[in-house]
């Protein structure tokens, strides 16, 4: 187990390299997390937190074969570890404990 | 296609700095997933899919970096305090070793200060790089006889007129000294010069008030220096007012100028027209008119001095040299450029030349004695701190981290030092400036060049002085050190001793050096000059009235009671007399022989004695035609009987004495050939030499201004001492004599802080061996002995170096003076006790501290 919770950079890069299973590499990790947070990210970006994850043993990666579209590079694709599933478990389960009573404070809070 | 092209360039951008933020296993994903991308968005526009892409980059580099180095600005932060936790637990450590790096930084400012000066000369002139001084070479028989800047008059203007490279030209007199009088009040101006109009715009002089397009045009005219204009019309404006030179010559003043600034070559303190020369000449203004016209060239924006220099044999052959070419004489021109005028071509050039060098190297001395300082102690340090590298090593801490922290700590140190070396360089610029005569601002070195240069001085000092601890300390086993098994190793103490002993060679030729210019100094102060400069007022004869009555004057005042002797001369002994070419009895041409017109008083007044013949005597009515030798031409040409030999200048004139040699030039030369006329130019002597008695010389002047204001009611009373002019002559030397002293002292003084700190350290690394010792009974002399021994053979060796540098560099310093002292012995052997008993009594306070302490305080703690 880890001993110190991961960041939240780490845990939404995490979460999505998850829900994209097969086809998780920068742009389409990038998408999805604009799709979802409305946050902007440069691509850049993405990559801090994945080498971190890998560096913990969370996320694995792998170079797919080269496509025509990328100059002939290969995508880097990355995937979830069990022991990075178990980290998603135990972060979910903490979240659901410390937002359990969690009141709507600001007025627009459930928009 | 043209995409292509741009992917080449842009991607080596791109990947130089992925290569550097990012993993290699993610580059390649990370280069494709950007092109990936653009190329998407590059269907809809390439221009916005480029920007897209810029933007980009830019950000995920951001977030790279910041990735990249907020660990490192962690461990940065970290050296810096740990430096400061070691530098403040460390207290005399710290004060030693940085006051001794304040002082060589504060003595390498302060020569920076003077070194940034002497470089600064004529530099402000817009168009410095393109003015060029005209030389001129005199040879004779195709030998080489003198140089100089001084011509005739046209050169100039046909320059311009012949050479489509000149674009312009200013022609100045040679400075001269006049009175200026205003109201019946008359001011002594010297640097008086005649210039062209053309100074405005060829040099960055800057008109205060006037025109410069008319202000230097019509003739009687005159633009005057601000300093100037005050001392004369105080806060009035001077523009309009009529001054009046000489007898008769009025001067209209059209402008006042600013101050010439003291790193100009060119000074003056008032400007005439040139027109005024052809207005009433007081030379001929042709070629072969004489020689008093400086002239200054610009050369146009794409003209080189090089194309000039080819053309000047033809230019002078038509104008001159077809001319005098029977008579043996030749000219050679060549183009000085302005800017190395000061260093090169100045009478007081190599002066300024060897200053320039001497105190660079003095500066980089003191800088090196304090830089070997901190190395010293640093290394000396090291086994205390061996235990700390044992342990950081054992966390973890890699080489670089080390090497990292120890120079972290000595640029802190140096940084450190620098703050306080600035400060001391700031409190003692007035003072130096004082010993230098120079008005120097440490403000002026506030520029962004200085400002990079002592920078880069710091950063170097702190990695010069950190290097080899960083290194040294860094590559201990952390095992070894641990266990205690970590020694001072001989071949490092051999290192630390080598750098002892070269500290000690700098100060030691330093030292040396000062005391043997103390020697030549004091030589020149004492040398046997063949005349009597004791006791001697000399009076310029500045007023005609005084030049014209001069018997009158001189007779008024041998009634004074105070007055022993008085006599007319041309000139007095002090700097050396003009010199002509006579043609002597035998030869055929002429040879240029120094020339001195006196009256018969002369000799007497000076305390100069004839050898043969008779002195010149109003009995003889021919003696307006008859010379005297000195010993030295009697010798030159020949004459063992020179009475009645004929010398040839407007006319035979014959030789009726010899006097005996007396120095009429500073001692840098040899006595050179002198002839003495009794008939000066225009018959008009300029300076009377009274000998006084020494009761109540303030007495004594009073009643000789008395004699003269009755002469010359308008001209303020001028005199001066004949011995002061005779130091005045030596005061570039003795300033250079001052500074090197003190320069020299403070180099000793932070070689011996350094002794200092290493002595304390070796006392306390010993301590435990001088405890055991003192049980087996040593005596504290001999423990005392022990200590010191070592040292004293280190300065001894230093000692032995130094002496044929110091060697050396003095022959090469008395080479600029005809008299020298000789190389006592003395100076080295006074050096070389000196240098032991300071060194012996630097260690000697912590050895014997040492010595004296209780061996069973020192061994119990085990």
């Amino acid at each position: 187990m880890t001993e110190k919770y991961i960041s939240r950079p780490e845990e939404i890069v995490l979460l999505a390299v998850w829900k994209l299973e097969d086809n998780a590499y920068g742009i389409t990790i990038r998408n999805f997390i604009q799709e979802m947070t409305g946050k902007y990210w440069s691509i850049g970006a993405i990559y801090v937190p994945l080498e971190r994850l890998e560096k913990k043993g969370l996320l694995t990666s792998c170079n797919s074969l080269p496509s025509p579209e990328r100059g002939g590079r290969r995508k880097r694709l990355f995937q979830i570890t069990p022991a990075g599933t178990k980290e998603l478990d135990e972060l979910f389960r903490i979240h659901a404990i410390l937002w359990k009573d969690y009141p709507k404070l600001s007025p627009d809070g459930n928009k | 296609m043209t995409m292509h092209r741009e992917k080449k360039s842009g991607n080596r951008f791109v990947e130089f700095f992925v290569e550097k933020l990012l993993s290699e296993k993610y580059r390649e994903g990370f280069v494709g997933d950007l092109l990936e991308c653009y190329e998407a968005r590059a269907s809809d526009g390439r221009f916005l899919a480029k920007i897209w892409l810029l933007v980009q980059l830019l950000s995920s580099f951001l977030s790279l970096l910041k990735k990249n180095i907020s660990g490192s600005v962690a461990m940065f932060k970290n050296y810096f305090q740990m430096a400061f936790r070691n530098l403040k637990k460390h207290k005399a450590y710290t004060i030693i070793n940085v006051f001794g790096l304040a002082l060589g930084l504060s003595a390498a400012i302060l020569i920076l200060l003077y070194l940034q000066f002497e470089i600064s000369y004529d530099r402000f002139h817009e168009n410095a790089d393109s003015i060029y001084r005209v030389c001129i070479r005199h040879l004779r028989e195709g030998r080489f006889e003198s140089e100089s800047p001084i011509f005739t008059a046209p050169i100039g203007p046909d320059m311009k007129k012949d050479f489509p490279e000149v674009e312009d030209f200013v022609r100045m007199s040679t400075p001269r000294t006049a009175y200026l009088a205003v109201d019946n009040r008359a001011f002594r101006v010297d640097r008086i010069s005649y210039a062209s109009p053309s100074l405005w715009t060829v040099f960055g002089f800057k008109l205060l008030s006037g025109t410069p397009g008319s202000s230097l045009t019509d003739p009687f005219s005159i633009v005057l220096s601000s300093q100037t204009a005050k001392r004369i019309f105080g806060s009035k404006d001077p523009v309009g007012k009529t001054i009046q030179i000489g007898p008769e010559d009025l001067y209209k003043v059209t402008g006042v100028v600013a101050d010439t600034p003291p790193n100009s070559s060119i000074q003056f303190n008032a400007l005439i027209s040139f027109a005024t020369l052809y207005a009433r000449p007081i030379m001929g203004m042709d070629w072969n008119g004489g020689n008093q016209v400086i002239t200054y060239i610009k050369l146009g924006e794409k003209a080189s001095a090089g194309s000039v220099a080819e053309k000047f044999p033809d230019f002078l052959w038509r104008n001159i040299n077809e001319k005098i070419d029977q008579y043996g004489w030749k000219y050679e021109a060549y183009l000085q450029p302005l800017k190395e005028i000061h260093f090169y071509h100045d009478e007081s050039s190599r002066t300024a030349l060897v200053n320039f060098y001497t105190f660079s190297a003095v500066a980089v001395f003191i800088l090196l004695i304090a830089c070997i300082n901190f190395v010293n102690l640093t290394t000396a340090r090291a086994a205390r701190r061996a235990k700390e590298v044992g342990i950081r090593k054992v966390i973890g801490a890699h080489r670089g981290n080390l090497i990292r922290q120890f120079l972290g700590e000595s640029v802190v140190m140096t940084i450190l030092a620098f703050t306080v070396g600035i400060g001391v360089a700031f409190i003692l610029t007035p003072t130096y400036n004082q010993l230098l005569n120079k008005e120097l601002n440490p403000i002026g070195l506030i520029n962004l060049t200085s400002i990079f240069g002592l920078f880069i001085l710091v950063l170097l000092v702190g990695v010069a002085s950190g290097v080899h601890p960083a290194f040294y300390l860094s590559s201990f086993q952390p095992v070894k050190t641990l266990k205690g098994v970590f020694d001072t190793a001989r071949s490092k103490k051999r290192f630390r001793n080598a750098l002892v002993v070269f500290q000690f060679v700098i100060s030691v030729t330093l030292i040396v050096c000062t005391l043997l210019i103390r020697n030549q100094l004091r030589y020149i102060k004492k040398a046997e000059l063949g005349y009597n400069k004791e006791n001697m007022v000399v009076l310029p004869l500045a007023d005609r009235n005084l030049r014209t009555k001069t018997e009158e004057v001189r007779n008024a005042l041998l009634s004074l009671p105070g007055i022993i002797q008085a006599a007319a001369s041309s000139e007095v002994p002090n700097n050396g007399f003009t010199s002509n070419g006579y043609i002597p009895e035998g030869y055929s041409h002429s040879i240029m022989i120094h020339a001195l017109a006196a009256d018969e008083h002369f000799f007497e007044t000076y305390g100069i004695d004839l050898v043969m013949g008779r002195n010149f005597s109003k009995e003889f009515g021919t003696d307006k035609d008859a010379y005297l030798i000195n010993e030295t031409l009697a010798k030159q040409l020949g004459w063992d009987n020179p009475l009645g030999k004929t010398i040839r200048r407007n006319g035979d004139k014959e030789v009726i004495g010899v006097v005996k040699d007396f120095q009429f030039a500073t001692l840098h030369n040899t006595i050179a050939p002198l002839l003495i006329t009794n008939m000066p130019w225009r018959n008009e002597f300029n300076f009377l030499t009274i000998k006084i008695k020494t009761e109540d010389i303030p007495g004594t002047l009073a009643a000789i201004e008395q004699v003269t204001k009755k002469f010359a009611p308008m001209v303020p009373f001028e005199y001066f001492f004949l011995d002061d002019a005779f130091d005045r002559l030596y005061r570039s030397e003795e300033r250079f004599k001052k500074i090197f002293q003190y320069f020299s002292l403070l180099a000793v003084c932070i070689a011996l802080l350094g002794l200092f700190s290493l002595s304390a350290y070796s006392a306390q690394q010993k301590s435990k061996e001088i405890g055991i010792r003192k049980v087996l009974g040593a005596s504290a002399p001999q423990i005392l002995s022990l200590f010191t021994r070592e040292t004293i053979v280190l300065i001894i060796a230093a000692n032995a170096f130094a002496a044929p540098i110091a060697l050396f560099v003095i022959q090469r310093w008395l080479g600029n003076f005809a008299y020298r002292s000789g190389i006592s012995l003395w100076a080295f052997v006074l050096t070389f006790f000196g240098s032991i008993a300071a060194a012996f009594l630097t260690i000697s306070y912590q050895s014997l501290k040492a010595a004296l302490k209780k061996p069973a305080d020192e061994l119990r703690s085990e």
